[in-house]
């Protein structure tokens, strides 16, 4: 059984304000693509501001924040990806590696994303609104991935990530790393 | 740095990200934002936007049918985006300043 002591703090408020600010932004993003401009490029620099944010974060920020933390060496990241296929994967307190890779492959898809459609307005404009509306669609298709884990994860360790994302909280086993 | 000066860092983090949504979106949509200055600038040239018919007669348009024509905002100028559909079949899209009717790079090179 676990105890209430195992309960620790690993996400910190920012990484978590972070998270569902940007699942918030995210959805309104897509929703005003085709119609309100204003609106669509307003939260296209929120979600910008959020990444730059989170990289710095991500250098300086608490344990399970930074990237030191979860970036996994490519060896490390097929050995876990061989374990979730035995289906008796590592725990991890943080991210585990593919969770890690993740998270950067997300980052670098918004980033893109993001600069390819504040680039519309300088020039090239057909070119960097195809470019936009093709990583968008990545984009789109990487959170699906990344939901897509989360819940997987989620069942194969029989814990709820998507509320330690929102409370910060997850419990901590004895062979965790 | 101690682990709970770092928690503290957390929250400041938060105050900036949320500072940075009270600046991206004060006036809450383009109509309330008449005082922003970008706005201003655009609903200024909004005004003296060249009808569609006008833009149709340059010379590359002519004959041309229109498949679809939005006027959109980038930047503080006021564009058309026209898809267009040539003698041949073929469909292009051109965009043009909506104020001086000039054609913009990225045009017509499909």
């Amino acid at each position: 059984m676990q105890l209430e002591r195992d309960k620790v703090l690993v996400w910190d408020p920012f990484v978590r304000m972070f998270h569902w600010s940007l699942v918030l932004a995210y959805l309104v993003v897509w929703l005003s693509a085709e119609e309100w401009g204003w609106l669509h490029d307003q939260t296209g620099y929120f979600i910008l501001v959020l990444i730059g944010l989170r990289v710095l974060w991500g250098l300086i920020g608490t344990r399970h924040a930074r990237f030191g933390d979860f970036l996994y060496s490519p060896g490390r990241t097929l050995e876990y990806l061989k374990e979730l296929r035995s289906r008796r994967p590592q725990h991890y307190l943080g991210h585990n590696p593919a969770g890690g890779w993740m998270v950067v492959i997300l980052l670098l898809a918004l980033l893109a994303t993001g600069a390819s459609g504040v680039l519309i307005g300088a020039g090239e404009h057909e070119f960097w609104e195809d470019l936009h509306e093709g990583l968008a669609n990545v984009t789109l298709l990487l959170v699906f991935v990344h939901v897509a884990g989360v819940l997987f994860s989620s069942l194969l360790h029989n814990e709820n990530l998507i509320r330690a994302m929102w409370t910060g909280m997850k419990l901590r086993r004895d062979a965790d790393v | 740095m101690s682990e709970s000066r770092v928690s503290g860092l957390s929250w400041l983090f938060v105050a900036l990200a949320l500072g940075s949504a009270v600046v991206l979106f004060r006036g809450a949509g383009p109509a309330a934002a008449s005082g922003d200055h970008d706005e201003a600038h655009e609903l200024r040239h909004a005004g003296n936007i060249i009808p569609l018919s006008e833009l149709m007669g340059r010379p590359e348009l002519v004959g041309q049918r229109v498949l679809e024509a939005e006027l959109e905002r980038e930047d503080g100028r006021v564009i058309y985006e026209l898809e267009l559909l040539d003698d041949a079949g073929q469909v292009h899209e051109r965009y043009y300043d909506a104020v001086t009717g000039q054609p913009l790079r990225g045009s017509g090179e499909d």
